[in-house]
């Protein structure tokens, strides 16, 4: 798959992923590779990505398992951003079943 | 490899990039391995989900220069000021362009069998006519390279067709304006396909206001990229369908009813229908106060939510959330979805007979109480059973509630 393709996809999914709620790193990545067969570890650089580009905040809760738990929100740029990009991913789908139906 | 392996050769592999980054990436994968570990997985496991490190490696340096990359950034920066000019002179021609507006207005008489309205990109409002004559409002607004659309009205075998076509010329041949499309995903146009005029371009607008007769035996409105919204009309037969756009119902009263769209949402308030079939590939569907005697409710990916007076419910989704209140018209209920969760709220019924049927999520279901009971996969009759309702979901959770008063 067309990598830059593959990462604009992925970077939708996380980001529609915050819009119910904050979830922390290994939340994201459980749920995604759930859906999809994909290596865990090439999200973390997605979400470092989407945190500088202020999609995203971070902050860290004491957890029991171990190492603080960094949760990520999505910022009101986020949101935009994830409700335009989501709207051009239907048009997308829509347009590709147009004419794959002919 | 084992775990310490592992760490190692992510340390060796992200020496090439700055520090701060290098510490959290360290940082996510310790976290993620404590995660994995609580939850009872070996390290093995958790290095498999974690996968190849180089193709971590691969996506960081994407966004990431690992030092002695400087060459690059500088050829970043001169593209992106050549694009910064480009921009700039495109938007200058765009201002040469002047600013329309056009109205016009049309009414026909005359006793039609059916009523067929096509909008392309333009959005179609219905309503009622205050007599029995057909009264269209057309209106496009926007740039004057761009009014690429006109009006058009026709009669056909008893039929009334009106709507917007391409003007000739402007594109050569056929009708095949749906074909027409431009999609850009993530910043990129992935498909450009035929000439674009106005299809979601800057401020372009059409509108068709039309209002008609009560009691119509058919109405059928159809648009590609625009919206169609109908309220207060009394008809037999009612067909709204949208490419892209939402579709919007409202105090309609017809026998059969129907509204598609591709990747739009789709919303019925205090409407009624013998039958009643809302489907959208992609988008949610809202149904408020809708009575009638069957109602379809299916979407791709979206959400369906309703509150209902119908005998009979078929709700679909392909992962979307179902959420319904219904109540002692109900006779049957199937509500079906890949990975979301269903909830449904039963009032008034004499009792209610549910097979529930989930993959991996959990199943309450309660009667004449307010905390449901936990229940496993099956079928279970409360009351008189009368009222049947099936749930079956991949994965979600299952909920519902049955009352009699």
């Amino acid at each position: 798959m067309n990598t830059q393709f593959k990462k604009g996809a992925l970077e939708l999914c996380v980001l529609s992923q915050l819009v119910w709620g904050d979830k922390y790193g290994y939340e994201l990545t459980e749920k995604i590779s759930g859906e999809m067969s994909i290596a865990s570890g090439t999200l973390y650089p997605i979400l470092r990505k989407l945190k500088e580009d202020d999609y995203v905040t971070t902050y860290l809760v004491e957890s029991e398992s171990g190492p603080a738990r960094k949760y990520y929100q999505l910022t009101e740029k986020g949101k935009q951003y994830q409700t335009s990009v989501k709207q051009e991913w239907e048009v997308f789908i829509n347009a590709v079943n147009q004419l794959i139906l002919g | 490899m084992n775990k310490q392996e592992y760490m190692k050769k992510l340390q060796e592999r992200l020496e090439n990039f700055g520090k701060e980054l290098q510490e959290e990436i360290m940082e996510d994968y310790r976290q993620h391995f404590a995660e994995g570990e609580n939850e009872g997985k070996s390290e093995e496991e958790i290095i498999e989900e974690l996968g190849n490190i180089e193709e971590m490696i691969r996506e960081l340096s994407d966004d990431e220069l690992p030092e002695g990359f400087a060459q690059r950034t500088r050829e970043a920066v001169d593209v992106s000021e050549a694009n910064g000019k480009e921009v700039a002179e495109t938007e200058e021609n765009a201002d040469k362009f002047e600013e329309t507006e056009m109205k016009r207005a049309f009414s026909y008489s005359g006793y039609y069998k059916a009523v067929v309205l096509e909008g392309k990109v333009a959005d179609i409002y219905v309503t009622q006519s205050e007599n029995d004559q057909i009264h269209v409002d057309y209106e496009a607004k926007g740039l004057s390279s761009q009014q690429n659309y006109e009006y058009y009205q026709y009669e056909e075998d008893g039929a009334f067709y009106a709507g917007v076509k391409r003007k000739k010329g402007i594109r050569e041949e056929g009708d095949s304006d749906e074909k027409m499309v431009k999609v850009t995903l993530f910043g990129r146009t992935i498909i450009s396909y035929g000439t674009i005029g106005n299809v979601c371009s800057m401020g372009q607008s059409i509108t068709l206001t039309v209002r008609v007769p009560k009691g119509i035996p058919k109405l059928t409105a159809k648009v590609g990229s625009g919206n169609v919204s109908m309220s207060g009309i009394e008809l037999e037969a009612l067909e709204a369908t949208s490419g892209s756009g939402n579709v919007g119902l409202k105090e309609i009263v017809a026998d059969r009813m129907k509204a598609h769209t591709g990747s739009g949402n789709i919303a019925a308030h205090h409407t009624e229908f013998i039958s009643g079939a809302l489907e959208t590939g992609s988008g949610n569907i809202k149904a408020e106060e809708v009575k009638g005697r069957e109602l379809r409710c299916g979407t791709g990916s979206g959400n369906i939510k309703g509150e209902a007076s119908v005998g009979e419910y078929h709700l679909s989704s392909g992962s979307g959330n179902i959420k319904i209140k219904a109540d002692g018209n109900a006779e049957r209920i199937s509500m079906s979805t890949g990975s979301g969760s269903i909830k449904l709220d039963l009032e008034g019924v004499k009792g209610m007979e549910t097979t529930v049927r989930t993959g991996s999520g959990g199943v309450r279901v309660a009667w004449n109480e307010d905390e449901g009971q936990k229940v496993k996969n099956g079928n279970y009759t409360y009351g008189n059973g009368a009222c049947k309702i099936k749930a079956n979901t991949g994965s979600g959770s299952i909920k519902i509630w049955g009352r009699e008063e």
